[in-house]
């Protein structure tokens, strides 16, 4: 053979031949721009600081593809019962509108459709936002997501207005080697309310890749709440980007699980561009099998009086990595900041491993800043006290991990959607 | 002719274009590094083929290295080839008197309350004055020569000891091991070389400060201190004082080996040159520092004060190899002005009970940046491995920046790992109180400065704490208002 393609050639093939010529010229612009990067960079490897522990090799030895779906899938079974909520449904990256509740009237309290369909409805005022905040040029898995994205969620919540249920976002995996890229907007007005649910599910795949990037800003005195569930099947390569903007007085919480998976590696990256703003970050692993989980967030103070809190835990199991990385960066001038951070591990198996990476990059100097990480196991003390009251061990040990995961757990507010948790946890310890 | 022949008759060919005589404006190589600068080191230093070899397979991978960038520090690019590898020890400039030395110098001397017999010793006043310390020296050494201690310079244990060096040199920082590292087991020029045999304890901290034909170690410096079973001791390193030095790049290795229950005692302070106000100048010091506990019950301890360079850059780490070892590491580092430090330690745990832990004080003023980036790594096999690290930084003023990078890898489940740091300023309340009982700004701020690094300060050997006390005000004199 006179020449051979690289991984990454062989990877990038099969996303070419899509069609979005229909869509808006600077919708275009940006899907051109991205392709370029991604012409240019390399997908990252181990010895790329930010991506030491995870690496991506299998992910690009394998063929994904876009697909459309089966005519006839039955979600019912992928609804988190007993949950009142606007849904919407994508199915490998396309939306699906026979199962979702689209709001697109001018005098609602808020928007709420496929992207695409808003790129044409409200491309103009899109267009401030789209792209902006993550940027394809911050990596090549971004850059894929920009170039190839089918669809995604937009959301506008107006000024003042406060969305009365939750909206559901429920993206669904169906195939062999399917890759899905949704991707998502979400524009909190100000002093505007809402509460969102993002999971993603699988109906039933062999292989497949998600790489979703959700964009979010959040006006002044805005808030915003959002569950994000991880539960696709063990074939599954799962890469998320979440960037956040918040403007002055806003809060945005944030609560991640990821639950099950081959691979999950999570960007989580908050901006808090204005006085008084509030971040909360919570994340619970679990890991199990041979998962891989990796949560890497990255919230910069940029202007003074902000506040960020940030608690990340996981349970390792059997042959399970747990990564995390989270990183503050305190600007210049951004005085008075607090920001807190605490990773803790628990390590079950002897061939489970746990990385901790917590960072602290400050530059200003009346600020009130802490990280902490611990790696440890069961308190043994404690399994005796419960065993010596006739509590069997792997109760007592359930018992213990439920305290453990409770003060993540605690963080959800909305009940039914804690109690769904707490039962894939649940299973997933049996 | 085969190629070693040649390289051979090319050294020695050499040796006679640059002079190999007494005169001491001639015995120094040229500028440039390339592998006729190794050979006439070594040539110089009348060194054993095997070490030769040694140092030209270093140049041969440093040559393949890249320069590392990863740390959290700038600095324009060092023009390697602009750097003289060798001149043989110059006598220095013998002073009449303290009258001659630089007045600045001499603040800092009486500052540090050091005194004037010391003094006149580190500013390279005629030593004939200062005959006492000259015969304590001498004391000391017929001291620890009865205990079978050996204590004296790199280039003379290669003479004396050469299966020793052959054992125990490259076996803890391989030259392999990073960039600065194989260049500095490319070139070095000397050191100090520590051996404590079985059983013993040492009687004294051992010092560079003592040791005979101390005079320029050169920029190139290499370290290796090998304490048998069971056997003790604590060794300093550098000085309080004031050094200036005309090398702006400094590259040493440092290697610690512990056998089965020995216990190294390692301490630093370090206050070159750190450049003018404006951060010009100053010395780049990029180290390489790590001790293995390679036996049981083995113990290696790290304290470090550093106050002074343009650029520090240096990890003292610890192999924790044997079981139940341990490994400690407390720092200070202060930077000011332009200062830049990124210094932090790597704890290895492999054998099982092992236990680390870390303390790390950070304190940044002016325009200064202070990172702490370690590592503690939890192999599998390290059966209930134990860390603890803590890692607080303090600021002072608001254009300084203080980082914290700590990677924490656990591989085994009965591991326990805790790691926590904070930044924060010195609170307003708490000058408050101090200047309301009537103590002055600056005089606080050095009250909070020392409380705050306490715990690191008391792992120093006493007259060290003391100094180096005096040594963190002076270092933040005018940081502050």
């Amino acid at each position: 053979m006179a020449f051979t393609l690289t991984d990454k050639e062989r990877f990038l093939i099969n996303f070419e031949g899509q069609d979005f010529s229909k869509e808006g010229k600077n919708f275009i612009k940006v899907r051109e721009l991205a392709l370029e990067y991604l012409k240019e960079s390399d997908f990252p490897t181990t010895k790329d600081e930010l991506w030491k522990y995870t690496s991506v090799n299998a992910l690009l030895k394998e063929g994904f593809k876009p697909q459309t779906s089966i005519n006839n899938p039955h979600i019912d079974a992928h609804k988190i019962p007993g949950l009142d909520a606007y849904q919407m449904v994508f199915i490998n990256g396309f939306f699906a509108p026979a199962f979702s509740d689209v709001q697109e009237d001018e005098l609602g309290d808020f928007f709420l459709m496929n992207i695409n369909e808003a790129k044409v409805k409200r491309g103009q005022f899109m267009e401030q936002y789209f792209g902006v905040l993550a940027k394809a040029k911050f990596g090549a898995f971004n850059a894929l997501n920009a170039a190839y994205s089918q669809d995604g969620v937009y959301l506008h919540v107006q000024p003042g207005k406060k969305v009365d249920k939750p909206i559901h976002l429920l993206f669904l995996n169906e195939g062999t080697n399917v890759a899905v890229q949704p991707r998502n907007l979400i524009v909190i007005g100000k002093n505007a309310q809402a509460e969102i649910l993002i999971s993603f599910d699988t109906i039933d795949t062999q292989n497949a890749l998600t790489n979703v990037i959700s964009e979010f800003v959040v006006m002044d005195g805005g808030q915003l709440t959002v569950n994000k569930l991880q539960y696709e099947n063990d074939s599954t390569y799962h890469v998320s980007t979440d960037s956040v903007y918040q403007h002055k007085n806003s809060v945005f919480h944030i609560n991640t699980f990821p639950l099950s998976g081959k691979m999950i590696r999570n960007n989580l990256h908050i901006q808090l561009d204005g006085q008084n703003a509030e971040a909360k970050l919570f994340g619970l692993n679990y890991v199990n099998g041979k998962e891989h989980f990796d949560n890497h967030t990255f919230v910069e103070h940029i202007k003074p009086n902000c506040l960020s809190t940030e608690l990340y835990k996981s349970v390792v199991n059997d042959n399970g990595t747990s990564v995390f990385n989270g990183k503050i960066k305190v600007h210049v001038d951004a005085q008075k900041t607090l920001a807190y951070q605490s990773n803790k591990n628990i390590i079950c198996d002897d061939n489970a491993k746990a990385y901790s990476k917590p960072e602290l990059e400050i530059y200003a100097d009346d600020v009130k800043c802490s990280h902490g990480s611990t790696t440890g196991q069961f308190d043994e003390e404690a399994v005796f006290y419960l065993r010596a009251r006739g509590i069997k061990e792997s109760s007592a040990r359930k018992l213990l991990l439920n305290a453990f995961a409770g003060e993540v757990l605690d963080k959800v507010e909305n009940g039914v959607v804690r109690e769904f948790i707490e039962k894939k946890i649940e299973r997933k310890s049996n | 002719m085969s190629d070693s022949e040649k390289a051979i008759q090319d050294a020695t060919t050499g040796e006679y274009k640059y002079g190999f005589v007494t005169d001491v404006e001639s015995d120094k190589a040229p500028k440039g590094l390339t592998e006729d600068t190794i050979r006439l080191i070594s040539s110089k230093k009348n060194e054993p083929e095997w070490l030769l070899e040694f140092r030209l397979k270093a140049f041969k991978l440093w040559k393949e290295m890249p320069e590392p960038t990863w740390a959290h520090i700038h600095y324009p690019e060092i023009n390697f080839q602009d750097i003289v590898y060798y001149s043989a020890p110059k006598p220095r400039k013998v002073l009449n008197s303290l009258d001659e030395v630089d007045p600045e110098v001499l603040k800092t001397f009486n500052k540090l309350g050091i005194p004037l017999e010391e003094q006149k010793l580190l500013s390279g006043v005629a030593v004939d004055v200062v005959m006492d310390s000259v015969s304590v020296k001498t004391t000391y050494k017929e001291k620890l020569m009865e205990l079978g201690i050996i204590f004296g310079s790199f280039s003379d244990a290669v003479q004396n000891h050469p299966e020793l060096i052959k054992k125990y040199l490259g076996s803890v920082v391989p030259m392999t091991d990073n960039y600065y590292a194989a260049l500095n087991s490319a070139v070095f020029t000397d050191g100090s070389f520590c051996y404590i045999p079985k059983g013993v304890r040492c009687p004294m901290e051992l010092s560079t400060y003592f040791r005979i034909n101390e005079a320029n170690t050169g920029q190139f410096e290499r370290t290796l201190i090998v304490a048998e079973d069971s056997s003790y001791v604590s060794y300093l390193e550098g000085c309080t004082a004031p050094q200036r030095d005309e090398n702006q790049l400094h590259a040493a290795v440092v290697e610690l080996v512990a056998l089965d229950n020995a216990e190294i005692k390692y301490s630093t302070v370090q206050n070159w040159y750190p450049g003018d106000a404006k951060g010009r100048g100053g010395i780049y010091n990029f180290v390489t520092k790590r001790g293995i506990c390679a036996g049981v019950n083995s113990k290696i301890s790290w304290t470090q004060v550093e106050t002074g360079s343009a650029i520090t850059w240096k990890y003292p780490s610890c192999i924790l190899k044997g079981d139940n070892s341990v490994g400690e590491f407390y720092s200070v580092a202060v930077t000011n002005n332009f200062q830049q430090a990124d210094t932090g330690t790597k704890m290895i745990h492999i054998g099982k009970n092992t236990k680390s832990t870390i303390i790390s004080k950070g304190i940044s003023a002016g325009k200064s940046n202070n990172s702490y980036r370690g590592l503690v790594k939890i192999n599998k096999g390290a059966e209930k491995a134990r860390n603890f690290s803590q890692c607080d930084s303090l600021l002072l003023g608001d254009k300084c920046g203080a980082h914290t990078y700590p990677y924490i890898e656990c591989n085994n489940k009965s591991a326990k790992i805790e790691h926590e740091a904070t930044t924060s300023k010195i609170g307003e309340d708490q000058l408050f109180y101090c200047n309301q009982r009537g103590i002055k700004t600056e005089k606080a701020i050095s009250l909070i400065v020392n409380g705050f690094c306490k715990n690191v300060m008391d792992n120093l050997p006493m007259e060290f704490a003391v100094e180096a006390k005096k040594l963190l005000e002076i270092s933040l004199e005018g940081s502050v208002g």
